[in-house]
């Protein structure tokens, strides 16, 4: 069990800087989901925990150890990869025993944790299989059943649910959470689907070109997120933006006027853009404070609730409504968003929330 | 299976049978001619031979030097040896350099990777006047040592880009855990990459070991020492300028075929993929 | 330590290892070219040996020269032998000396039981040999380990009686300093390889001590002083002119290695080589073999392009070899000596026979794709044995079939009715045969690949187009080749280099009857260094011509390197 430090860590290739000036702390215990879309350096990260990418400048502490130069195999950790990476010529027991048996220990004790672990994640059976013969959700339990074995301190977790189908993959995350229960070891966890941030983890950290935007539990960011970037990556779908410009206390543009609440700080700004996400939006009959009124565009049923695509003259705004809602494509339809949901972000490269305090 | 399509497989097989007929007739020539008595040449196309003696393959197998001693036997052993150490020297060689091609970035990697292949079109003939003084330098002249450092470098070009074909096929992540798991730079290539590569490893050493064998213009010129001769020499002197014993050299061209044969057999299902690099699936 | 990060390698410190590298090759290629001249050097002073010995030994007794041992042999009468003659050997029938020559061999042989002795004494057979079948004198030395070297002679002496000659030389030639050179400048890079900077000193110390070495070898070289010449005492080992242009050279080499220190440059270079060190662990042995075994031959086969060789003698000559066969040698464009009509035969056997390979081996692979075909696996085995039987036995096996006699296809030829042809007396039968028994050595392995090939098509695509109505032809035409193009390509790039260089077909068929028509480069080459007169000089220019050829080739055929990097 360890923690994982940041101190001012620089990633470059070359003159290309992939991490620049990362300063981040991944507590001890806790199940940390770096997210963001590809690209944006979590792989990275993730890569310099596990020692396969070199730190150019900075310091990472795991535990209260200095890693810069300690091999891979010296820094307690183990890792999941994304093709899983099972060595195609062993069976599924010599996989999950490798490490260990490069480790030097005893055959007996190695067969005995082999064969407890295989048995927790259900693929006891499997064992003298070799990967070819598994499924994909299969050979993911292996993948994991061989960081398992190892009793490290820190599971590295890098997409390890993209290879899977939609159904697959949702059985696949309650999975990982009853076993971050179980384990109660400090995992890091790398992916680009919210989703999967959202469901397993205890700290959501969302990175943008190197950089990390907000970082807090789930819910936080889904609530209170830092800027427009979070706001846009956190939630499905998408929340709405709406740029408008601020006067006396309002924001407006020509479709539609709205009154600023009281925790938003717009006094420095001419310009901002307006945050609402679609399942806060609301259907009203009446004009007035905060209404915008459009054209339904598309209509996607989807069982628990419905999605219209409504044409303002601000643009397009996605709004989900309880299923019983009847709408059809071209009906004329008045959208309220209401003053306690929605979020307001600068028109800056940052965009950061103008939320006070 | 309906009428038309079984004609139509009937006349695959006949001209799929014709054809291997035609391709393998000269073989079969060969085979009679080596079972057949006496030197001369029959004025018949029956690939069947009309009288059957092993005399031919006995006067190979029982040839003997001035003092007596077999020289068949030492002749196949010198071949044999020759060709199993060019075997692995040229997969030890090739096996490592493809590696470090296929995996680092290292500065020369392109000139290195441009060279290896540029010398295959350097023809080999030409090389031999300067290859001949270095190995006089070296003592090597007359050994098998020289033999063998002279094949197995010969055959490396060809055989480090089809390994690097193939390794470039596995996937790095396979290294990375293994790494994460413990292992060493080394035990990353012998218990990981080395191990996924069997069929590729198997097409070069099937190469290197042809290279070896059946090969005669540098050997009959660095040895001049009729136990250091390897078989293809021992052939090239049953028809060469001076006495022509056509039999023995059939009988000699089925014992040195042979081997090559059944290790093609062996291997066959291994040539498609080593070939054109499969790499790993699933 | 630490994986893969493509980090961009400064152009300088390629710059630094290229240059490091064909220095390294320049070296070696001018050691090469000395030895050769060396050689030369030997052979006069063999010459100047030989005419002595002969008169010592027409007038006196040879015992008071030292010889270690004197035989005559003398031929039989009417014997005809002719012997395989590949300039640097003789090819001598041991197992039945008896047909050829007779002497006193055998009693000489019983008394000495050491093997060594023996082998020296068939050595001197075979120049005996050599001289009864060409009747020019044979001289030459032969090294044994860890003794002085031997040197044997034989001289005609009377038309059927020549005389062999043979004696240890009284001195062990001494270690040569390159080699001493060589060690220790691997030990630099070596030592450079594992220590970081701040060791820089002990490359410097090193590489005195590298200097230090080769002049103390120098100095044991010889025991008088150091401006000896090496010529007088023995007959291996440089020059004092070679010696002192070695040492300018590394001279110069350590300077400029020095002034890069300096600029920083040559720290870079070994920090990269540092950086690598794995990388360049795992390529070592690999390129040592190449360097020595073919990198160091290819240079020395270059440079020997710009001399002239006469009786074993090696002249500069500059660019004449390469005018000389550029303008065709003064003969006219239809003469088979000429350039440029070996060329147009060369460029027209690798067009046809690749072509002959490719569509032979592609539409047998086709064939063979059948998924209702059954007993695939064996028409497979059967077809692969041209490729697996070794190609000069398959040469032969050939010239066997077009023997115009008893050839079974002259034969064959006849029972039609047609009538048999003599293959060899005009060019395009010739040919023909050249090109059939190379295509049928050359097809398995184009059908192997379009095999492996044909493989990786998914057939979902053949599919479509079935719905989309292609038929059979169009489907071949839009997926099949354009898909197979890429694995076939560098098979096919691969196999005109192989059928360009395709020495053994036709040597051994054709011989390049008539009269060298059919004669290719390479064989063409091959002629020239030893057939025609050992002009080595020639043969290298041709031989450095097929390979600026060839290269030129690749670099045309759309960037062969990536081709082949994805083969």
């Amino acid at each position: 069990m360890a923690e994982v430090v940041f101190k001012n860590v620089v990633k470059a290739y070359g003159n290309v800087t992939v991490v620049p000036e990362l300063n981040l702390k991944i507590e001890d215990g806790r199940f940390t989901v770096l997210v963001g879309p590809s690209g944006c350096g979590k792989s990275t990260t993730l890569r310099m925990i596990a020692g396969l990418e070199e730190i150019t400048s900075g310091e990472l502490y795991i535990g209260d150890r200095v890693v810069n130069r300690v091999l891979p195999r010296d820094r307690d950790i183990a890792m999941v990869f994304q093709s899983y990476a099972l060595y195609p010529h062993m069976t599924v027991r010599e996989n999950m025993s490798f490490g260990l048996k490069l480790r030097k220990m005893a055959t007996a004790e190695i067969n005995k944790r082999v064969d407890e672990v295989a048995k927790m994640l259900a693929i006891s059976e499997y064992l003298d299989r070799r990967p070819k013969a598994l499924s994909g959700g299969q050979r993911q339990r292996v993948a994991m059943g061989r960081a398992i074995v190892r009793r490290p301190s820190v599971f590295l977790f890098d997409e390890p649910l993209s290879n899977l189908d939609a159904k697959l993959r949702g059985e696949m995350r309650r999975e990982i959470a009853k076993l971050h229960q179980s384990l109660k070891t400090t995992i890091v966890y790398v992916t680009h689907d919210q989703v999967e941030a959202m469901t397993l983890a205890d700290t959501i950290v969302v990175m943008e070109k190197g950089i990390i935007r907000q970082m807090g539990e789930p819910l936080e960011l889904y609530g209170k997120p830092a800027n427009k970037f979070v706001a846009g990556f956190i939630g499905s779908p998408t929340m709405n933006f709406i740029p408008c410009s601020v006067t006396d206390g309002k924001m407006s543009n020509s479709s539609f006027k709205m009154k600023i609440p009281d925790e938003f700080d717009t006094a420095k700004h001419k310009d901002v853009i307006l945050g609402i996400r679609p399942e806060n939006v609301e259907h009203t009959d009446k004009d007035g404070d905060g209404v915008i009124s459009g054209t339904a565009e598309i209509v996607e049923p989807l069982g628990a609730e419905i999605l219209v695509t409504v044409t303002t003259e601000s643009g397009s705004v996605m709004a989900g409504f309880e299923p019983t809602f009847r709408v059809k494509v071209g009906d004329k339809l008045k959208l309220r968003f209401p003053p306690d949901k929605i979020h307001i972000f600068n028109t800056e490269t940052s965009g950061n929330s103008l939320r006070r305090g | 299976m309906n009428s038309h399509s079984s004609i139509r497989m009937f006349l695959t097989h006949l001209f799929l049978i014709v054809f291997t007929i035609l391709t393998l007739y000269p073989v079969m020539l060969v085979v009679r001619k080596s079972l057949s008595p006496g030197d001369n040449f029959s004025r018949s196309l029956n690939p069947v031979p009309k009288e059957l003696t092993l005399k031919h393959y006995k006067d190979v197998i029982g040839s003997r030097d001035s003092t007596g001693r077999s020289l068949f036997g030492r002749q196949f052993l010198n071949s044999l040896v020759v060709s199993l150490i060019t075997t692995i020297m040229g997969l030890f060689l090739a096996s490592t350099a493809a590696y470090s091609f296929s995996r680092f970035r290292f500065a020369g990697r392109e000139i290195g990777l441009t060279m290896f292949l540029v010398v295959q079109m350097f023809p080999a003939t030409l090389i031999m006047i300067p290859l001949y003084v270095i190995l006089d330098r070296l003592g090597l002249l007359n050994s098998m040592t020289g033999l063998v450092l002279v094949y197995s470098t010969t055959a490396i070009p060809f055989c480090v880009w089809m390994l690097k074909g193939y390794f470039d096929t596995i996937p790095k992540e396979l290294e990375e855990a293994a790494w994460i798991d413990g292992a060493t730079r080394f035990s990353m290539f012998w218990r990981v990459v080395l191990p996924l590569s069997r069929p590729a490893l198997a097409v070069t050493a099937l190469f290197s070991f042809m290279t070896a064998w059946n090969e005669y213009i540098l050997a009959e010129t660095f040895l001049n020492e009729e136990t250091a001769y390897t078989l293809p020499v021992m052939l090239q002197h049953y028809v060469g300028s001076h006495s022509t014993s056509w039999g023995k050299f059939a009988a000699g061209s089925v014992i040195v075929s042979v081997p090559i044969m059944v290790l093609f057999y062996v291997l066959q299902k291994h040539l498609v993929g080593g070939l054109t690099a499969g790499g790993v699936k699933g | 330590m630490r994986f893969t990060c493509p980090i961009p390698t400064p152009k300088r410190i390629t710059m630094a290892f290229t240059l490091g590298l064909s220095a390294l090759l320049l070296a070696g290629g001018l050691f090469i070219v000395m030895r050769v001249q060396n050689k030369t050097l030997e052979n006069t002073a063999i010459q100047d040996g030989n005419r002595l010995l002969y008169q010592a030994y027409s007038g006196k007794s040879p015992q008071s020269l030292d010889l270690a041992g004197f035989f005559i042999l003398n031929t039989i009468p009417g014997s005809n032998s002719k012997l395989f003659n590949f300039n640097m050997i003789s090819g001598w029938d041991h197992a039945k000396p008896a047909e050829k020559l007779s002497g006193k061999l055998n009693t000489l042989s019983e008394t000495s039981k050491d093997k060594r002795f023996q082998a020296l004494l068939r050595k001197a057979h075979d120049a005996g040999a050599e001289t009864l079948s060409t009747g020019r004198y044979y001289a030459r030395f032969e090294s044994r380990p860890g003794k002085p070297p031997v040197l044997i002679f034989s001289i005609r002496t009377s038309p059927n009686q020549v005389s062999v000659v043979f004696m240890p030389l009284k001195k062990r030639a001494p270690s040569a300093p390159w080699l001493m050179l060589f060690i220790s400048l691997l030990a630099t890079i070596a030592v450079v390889f594992f220590v970081s900077n701040r060791y820089a000193p002990i490359y410097g110390v090193l590489t005195f001590a590298c200097l230090a070495g080769l002049t103390i070898s120098a100095y044991r070289m010889n025991p008088s002083g150091p401006f000896y010449s090496f010529l007088t005492e023995g007959f291996r080992g440089f020059g004092k002119g070679y010696f002192v242009a070695g040492w300018l050279g590394l001279s110069a080499i350590t300077f400029a290695l020095a002034i890069t220190w300096f600029t920083g440059h040559a720290s870079r270079f070994f920090r990269a080589l540092r950086e690598f060190r794995l990388a360049y662990t795992y390529i070592f042995p690999a390129m040592i073999g190449m360097m020595v075994l073919v990198l160091i031959p290819f240079a020395a086969g270059l440079a020997l392009g710009f001399f002239n060789h006469c009786r074993g003698e090696f002249q500069f000559v500059g660019f004449s070899n390469f005018i000389d066969i550029l303008s065709g040698g003064g003969s006219s464009l239809t003469n088979p000596l000429n350039f440029w009509f070996t060329l147009g035969v060369t460029i027209l056997w690798t067009s046809v026979n690749v072509f002959l390979h490719v569509s032979i081996g592609l539409g047998i692979a086709l064939i063979l794709k059948d998924p209702l075909l059954k007993m695939k696996g064996i028409y497979r085995v059967l077809l692969i044995i041209p490729w697996a039987m070794p190609n000069y036995i398959t040469a032969l096996m050939w010239k066997g079939m077009f023997q115009q006699q008893y050839g079974a296809i002259n034969i064959l030829l006849d029972n039609i009715g047609i009538g048999s042809i003599s293959w060899f007396s005009s060019f395009w039968p010739a040919f023909m045969a050249n090109v059939i028994t190379n295509t049928w050595l050359g097809f398995p392995f184009m059908m192997v690949v379009s095999l492996g090939a044909l493989q990786s098509i998914p057939t979902s695509l053949y599919e479509a187009a079935e719905v989309d109505g292609a038929s059979k032809w169009q489907q071949f035409k839009t997926i099949t080749l354009p898909l197979l193009r890429p694995a076939l390509f560098p098979a096919i790039v691969l196999g005109s280099i192989w059928t360009f260089n395709m020495f053994n077909v036709i040597y051994l068929v054709s011989g390049g009857e008539p009269g060298g028509a059919t004669d290719i480069l390479i064989t063409e080459a091959y002629q020239w260094a030893f057939k025609r007169g050992e002009r080595y000089g020639l043969a290298a220019a041709y031989a450095t011509l097929i390979f600026v050829i060839l290269y030129l080739y690749t670099k045309a055929t759309n960037k062969i390197t990536r081709a082949a990097e994805d083969m």
